[in-house]
């Protein structure tokens, strides 16, 4: 039996890696830690402890079901209204934790040598230390405020880890455009997140319910239900639901994520692919309750997903960086499970999230030695045949390619989960929309692994060869992916469901082949077209609409340079000639004023005193006057 | 016709303050616009004697019996004498500093700093 130690103190998961995070940067600056290897060496001992409550508290849940622990304490109080803080742990936020702790350990232990001789390492470490207290903070919060304030943190140390390398303007570019189209999201969260808190402490009888704790969430989706109407319901449900997109990169915001490709390749495994981006979809599972009751909000949000995932596969299959490749394939795979989780599959959405995450983090580490023993090469024009140098991370890549196209492994499973319960539920136009993003899937990435792995070399440099820390931290993932999938399958849907689950329907047609044969048509065209002797063909109007992203990008770059710009110079120009001309002119009247009393005074005694008797005169000419009128109004209301 | 010389002759205390009046104001006059440093003292005096006529009419038109306004104004005599001749000595000095009795010669500068 496993004790409840691990639940009760699973606080302490969250300050560890800050507090190597203060000793870093303080150490530094005191010149007390100084060595690279105590500083990594640190940090993995943070988060391995991380994985140790992390486990121990999964186990916990295991045994007990329906189990949830909150321990709270008062932050801040107004009146009655008293925003806790504190930890929250229920199933999901047991299994984030998990997914959360070992890929976080990985990527610190392959980062530990990918950065080892970079010359921030120490400030690196840092920042992903501050990522692992804010994304841990983000999982096990109680209620929408906690989050909020976390969701924002982890969006400060993703943009610190995008613009790691901020001498390169590309990256402190691409920093700033990934933190504005967050603010963007962020911005839609606080109006909604103060909207329910709103509706709630001026509605309901509990004042609890006002800081919007996911403890009762089911209660305070019903009590929002009621109390508003129904387009001030949809609004406050697409509000919130922008914090979502934006963080995970869904359709009208999807630009930063492929931009964020510029911060380090580890940073890439870590923050946009497994953890930060699948926060959107966190936070939409737990405000599922709340989604749930309106069938326009979950369409909407299957409806934008599908959108999402349809683009991205599209302009994957053109990209020519290698890391831009698995950046859209993020994006379009978050997109299906939006769309898994909008049409009823819950489970599934996020089984694909946890299988999504260790297979992607994966082929980002694989792609991070592919460019790494290229020599910062990344565009996948030059390589090619890279199997015979790199052998270990062709394989990882192979798996990882076959488990993200749903042939094998944790994908499979997954993949084979949002299908069925597509089909289940009868939402037909959302499998086939699933089934094409499947196809662009496997063609994309078997397109990748085909162009980098096989064939012939087609760089300049021979490729140096990879270190041991480096192929066993892919290692890692590579089992996890094959072992993920399979073990955790049936386990998955009795430890995570909304509601009683999906009720069994009638027979009906297995996706399981449809799936298969889908996939294996992707890959087949995908070896068709690259790894054969056959040339590849573009068709003219559909490669540039890919190419160039639908100009999607040019579009936003239009609006920031142009129309933006436009009215920033209006600004400007009323700024320049009418506010700023109110103030010279008070600076001249002054001016004026004090060179008409300079030149009074000429030192001349005579004329000081005509200017005495002058004022003098005035004065009393003017108490003469008051006073007559004094006298005057006195006498005419009766005297007095 | 008969109303006129009445207002003219018949000498009340209206007479006597206007006369003060004119008096103080054309030596306010003098002081302020003569260039030579005595016409300034002489237009003091001036105002000096202006107050004095004041006292003296106050005095006869209302304090019959005790006369204040005329020991007062006997004081101030002896005063503008006193200060006539304090004057005079300083004058005596600034001369010899500057050779001049001219009072634009004695301005400070001070509006030229500006």
């Amino acid at each position: 039996m496993i004790s409840d130690f691990f639940v009760n103190n699973i606080y302490t998961v969250i300050l560890f890696p800050l507090w190597v995070f203060l000793l870093i940067i303080l150490g530094r600056f005191f010149n007390v830690v100084q060595s690279r290897r105590v500083i990594a060496l640190m940090t993995l001992a943070s988060t391995l402890y991380g994985i140790v409550f992390a486990l121990g508290s999964f186990l916990y849940l295991l045994q007990n079901p329906n189990f949830t622990f909150e321990n709270t304490y008062s932050f801040l109080k107004i009146a009655d209204f008293e925003i806790n803080f504190g930890v929250f742990v229920d199933n999901l936020s047991a299994v984030m934790l998990l997914v959360v702790t070992t890929i976080s350990f990985v990527v610190q232990l392959y980062s530990s040598n990918y950065m080892f001789k970079d010359k921030s390492f120490p400030r690196f470490f840092a920042y992903l230390n501050l990522f692992n207290f804010s994304m841990l903070g983000l999982v096990l919060s109680p209620n929408l405020f906690q989050n909020y304030v976390f969701w924002e943190l982890v969006g400060a140390s993703s943009y610190l880890l995008i613009g790691f390398w901020y001498k390169k303007p590309s990256a402190s570019n691409a920093a700033k455009k990934a933190f504005l189209m967050n603010r963007i999201g962020d911005f839609g969260l606080l109006v909604g997140t103060i909207a329910v808190s709103y509706f709630m402490y001026q509605y309901s009888n509990a004042v609890s319910l006002a800081t919007v704790p996911f403890s009762s969430i089911n209660d305070i989706g019903t009590y929002l239900y009621s109390y508003t109407s129904e387009p001030i319901f949809v609004i406050i449900c697409v509000l919130l639901l922008f914090g979502s997109f934006a963080k995970s990169a869904q359709f009208p915001l999807h630009t930063w994520l492929a931009d964020a490709m510029e911060g380090p390749t580890p940073v890439s495994a870590l923050i946009h692919s497994a953890t930060m981006v699948a926060a959107g979809v966190y936070l939409i599972a737990r405000l599922y309750p709340i989604y749930s009751l309106s069938d326009g909000i979950m369409n909407f949000i299957a409806i934008i997903g599908l959108l999402t995932a349809l683009i991205c596969a599209y302009f994957a299959i053109t990209r020519n960086d290698l890391k831009r490749i698995l950046a859209y394939s993020t994006s379009s795979q978050l997109g299906l499970m939006f769309l898994a989780l909008g049409a009823g599959a819950y489970t599934g959405g996020l089984f694909h999230l946890v299988t999504h995450a260790y297979f992607k983090s994966m082929l980002f580490l694989c792609s991070g030695i592919v460019i790494h023993s290229l020599f910062d090469q990344q565009d996948i024009r030059f390589m090619g045949g890279l199997r015979k140098h790199l052998p270990l991370t062709a394989i990882c890549y192979l798996i990882g390619c076959l488990s993200i196209s749903g042939l094998l492994f944790s994908g499979f499973y997954s993949k084979e989960m949002i299908l069925t319960s597509l089909f289940q539920q009868n939402h037909y136009l959302f499998a086939i929309g699933f089934l094409i993003v499947a196809l662009m899937t496997a063609f994309y990435m078997f397109r990748s692994y085909f162009v980098v792995f096989e064939g012939e070399f087609k760089g300049e440099k021979e490729p140096k060869k990879t270190t041991f820390t480096l192929n066993f931290s892919i290692s890692i993932l590579a089992i996890c992916t094959i072992l993920i999938g399979c073990v955790t399958r049936k386990g998955f849907e009795e430890f995570i469901k909304f509601g009683s689950g999906i009720a069994q329907s009638e027979k009906f047609i297995n996706p399981f082949f449809i799936s298969i044969s889908i996939a294996l048509t992707g890959l087949l065209l995908a070896w068709g077209f690259y790894n054969t002797k056959v040339k590849a063909f573009k068709i003219p109007i559909l490669y540039k609409l890919s190419y160039n992203k639908f100009y999607i990008d040019n579009f936003y770059n239009f609006i920031a340079e142009k129309v933006y710009s436009t009215v920033s110079r209006i600004c400007a120009f009323v700024d320049k000639y009418f506010v700023d001309g109110l103030v010279i002119l008070a600076g001249l009247n002054v001016r004026a004023l004090s060179w008409v009393l300079s030149k009074m005074q000429t030192g001349n005694f005579q004329s000081y005193l005509a200017y005495s008797v002058v004022f003098l005169a005035i004065i009393f000419t003017g108490l003469m006057f008051a006073y007559t009128m004094i006298i005057h109004y006195s006498l005419l209301s009766g005297g007095g | 016709m008969n109303n006129i010389l009445n207002l003219i002759f018949d000498i009340g205390l209206y007479h006597y303050l206007f006369l003060a009046l004119i008096l103080f104001l054309i030596g306010l006059f003098g002081t302020i616009i003569s260039k030579n440093i005595l016409k300034v003292l002489i237009s003091v005096e001036f105002m000096l004697t202006a107050v004095n006529i004041n006292f003296i009419a106050f005095a006869s038109f209302f304090d019959n019996i005790k006369l204040h306004g005329f020991v007062f104004s006997l004081f101030y005599i002896a005063i503008g004498a006193v200060e006539t001749a304090l004057a005079l000595a300083i004058f005596y000095l600034m001369f010899q500093a500057k050779q001049s009795v001219n009072t634009e010669d004695y301005e400070d500068g001070a509006g030229e700093r500006c």
